[in-house]
């Protein structure tokens, strides 16, 4: 075998066909049959009873993952042991940045835990200034000849983690996986890619950093919590990075599985913005009549007069369009864009946000994380509807007003109820602004 | 329909064959009568071994098909340079009527059944393998152009 093709299966599980023998790799079959009547992936680690995903001459496959490729009990996949064939002693970040002193402090356990081989719990909250405590841990594995990965659930998060690591290690040859992308899978020293991806490597990386832990599609997903197992080496560093916990990960600190490191504080050393409740009755009866309610004309004006931008949140990618009309019917020189995780354009609007152009998107929960989006205020519509955990409404106020120069952003919270989760995220934002920064 | 067929016969995911199962096995029994023999287009033994199913069948499983026709797509094509053009034609079609089914097809009508419709190659070469031992008329449908 030449080596170009070699490399694709470090670390990686490959589909091959069963009477395929000639790879000199090893080779575990796509499918275990448990006993009588179950089954499992062995890629996902998916159990499944025979009538599911049968097919005929008594072969069966795996519906689960099958959006990375079949596997079923005709294939096999094929490994070969991570090599880790990277320069070692490179230093390759060239950010320039300044890190606050709590930021160095969680930047150094960081380090730690690559030297000492444990996990790490990095419990930020939203606009902390992630990222940037990363580069040095990542610098420091790449310089021991690690193999790195960052991972998120998230596409747009990804995406936007890309260029910011090309930039700040620029000589580094970064590749970038996820399910949108065209770019090809190649040998490289750091990964960028969605959990999904994960699914693909078995014992590859000595540092995998999975942020936003707690974020759909990966909270209680069991088949991407195995991938982030299955794609780390046995020995190595596990950093999970999220705002808001999940109790697993409360638990494993509670019982030393898992260290963790504390970043309350925003960057800026300012609080996170809290959540003003805004009662509004009959809102969606109104806004399907094609009326504006009051909530969201007092938003508009304060928007308006005070020349900012803003993020509206809707629960239902169907009241897009009934929003997105009245808004234009009643604020035509306000220039908005509707966008949704189907929209195709979704990237290019985010830009046009990004960049100015316009004044505010009117969204579905999809952009509630990740994506940085300076100095906005935010309106979430229909905060009571049950899509919105507690845990989503946190990230989503951590949104406003993500910078130096304004970082008092308003949220509100427009709702028929008070729920329970609406209570809780602004329980936990108020904690978390109680918290002393420990330096 | 792209779609379907996208997700079904290239990624492989047999079991959504079934939700088009109910309308094409009613269809099919509708015209039952009017045919001796309805008989699915066969996929080669490559496929069987990394697709793993016939993808005309798995859209209507438990319908009751003539599978009699099979395909051997690879083996043919090694010699290929070795012929003119029509014995080129000839030897290329990659179908025969298994053994044991030759001498039940004689005045006999039959429907081929083909899930996306091409070049009308394949059913041609279906159309030959079976016109060989006599039937009497052969009809065709494709689940989409
Ligand atoms: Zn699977």
């Amino acid at each position: 075998m030449v080596e170009d093709d070699k490399e694709q299966f470090y670390g990686r599980e490959i589909i091959l066909s069963r009477d395929n023998h000639s790879f000199e790799c090893d080779l575990r079959p796509g499918v275990t049959k448990l006993d009588n009547s179950r089954y499992q992936c062995n890629r996902c680690a998916t159990k499944f009873v025979y009538q599911s995903g049968l097919l005929p001459r008594n072969e069966v496959y795996c519906r689960n993952c099958i959006q990375l490729g079949r596997i079923s009990s005709l294939v096999n996949l094929g490994t070969i042991a991570e090599p880790n064939k990277f320069k070692k002693g490179v230093d390759y970040l060239a950010w320039q940045g300044q890190l606050t002193n709590a930021q160095q402090r969680c930047s150094r356990n960081i380090i730690e835990s690559i030297n000492q081989q444990n996990n790490r719990l990095l419990w930020a909250v939203t606009g902390a200034g992630k990222t940037e405590m990363l580069f040095e841990g990542v610098a420091h594995a790449l310089k021991l000849g690690h193999r790195v990965c960052i991972a998120s659930p998230r596409v747009d998060v990804c995406i936007e983690l890309f260029p910011r690591l090309q930039a700040s290690f620029p000589g580094l040859e970064i590749v970038l996986l996820h399910g949108k992308t065209e770019m090809k899978y190649r040998y490289r020293q750091l990964t960028i890619c969605t959990t999904h991806q994960l699914l693909r490597f078995r014992g590859a990386f000595d540092l995998l950093i999975v942020d936003e832990v707690d974020a759909f599609p990966l909270a209680g997903n069991a088949a991407l919590h195995f991938a982030i197992h299955k794609a780390r080496k046995l020995q190595g560093t596990t950093i999970y990075l999220t705002a808001t916990p999940d109790q697993k990960l409360l638990n494993d600190v509670k019982n030393g599985d898992l260290s963790v490191s504390y970043l309350p504080r925003r960057f800026h050393g300012f609080k996170l913005p809290e959540i003003m409740v805004k009662l509004s009755f009959g809102w969606e009866k109104k806004i399907t009549k094609g009326y504006i309610f009051p909530v969201l004309r007092r938003f508009l004006q304060l928007q308006k007069s005070n020349k900012r931008r803003f993020l509206i949140f809707v629960p239902r990618i169907r009241q897009l369009p009934l929003i997105h009309n009245v808004i234009s019917k009643k604020f035509p020189d306000l220039k908005i864009e509707p966008v949704h995780s189907k929209d195709p354009q979704r990237h290019e609007k985010v830009q046009l946000m990004r960049s100015g152009e316009v004044d505010g998107l009117l969204t579905t929960t999809i952009l509630e994380r990740g994506v940085t989006l300076p100095k906005i205020d935010i309106l979430i519509i229909g905060s009571d509807d049950n899509i919105y955990s507690s845990a989503a409404l946190v990230q989503i106020a951590g949104r406003a007003g993500r910078s130096k120069e304004r970082p008092d952003g308003n949220v509100w919270a427009a709702c028929e109820v008070r729920t329970k989760q609406i209570n809780t995220a602004i329980a936990q934002i108020k904690k978390m602004n109680r918290m002393k920064v420990e330096d | 329909m792209k779609d379907f067929f996208n997700q079904y016969k290239f990624m492989g995911d047999y079991l959504i064959g079934s939700t088009f199962a109910i309308t094409l096995y009613t269809y099919l029994n509708q015209i039952r009568d009017q045919f001796d023999l309805i008989i699915p287009i066969p996929i080669d033994k490559s496929t069987w071994l990394t697709r793993g199913f016939n993808q005309v069948v798995g859209l209507a499983p438990k319908f009751d098909w003539n599978d009699i026709l099979v395909s051997n797509r690879s083996d043919n094509q090694k010699h290929q340079y070795q012929n003119s053009r029509i014995e080129r034609i000839a030897r290329n079609n990659p179908f025969q009527v298994c053994e044991e089914s030759r001498n039940k097809l004689r005045e006999k009508s039959v429907l081929l059944v083909d899930d996306i419709y091409t070049t009308g190659t394949t059913l041609r070469h279906a159309r030959d393998a079976l016109h060989k031992y006599g039937t009497k008329r052969i009809e065709s449908i494709t689940l989409c152009r």
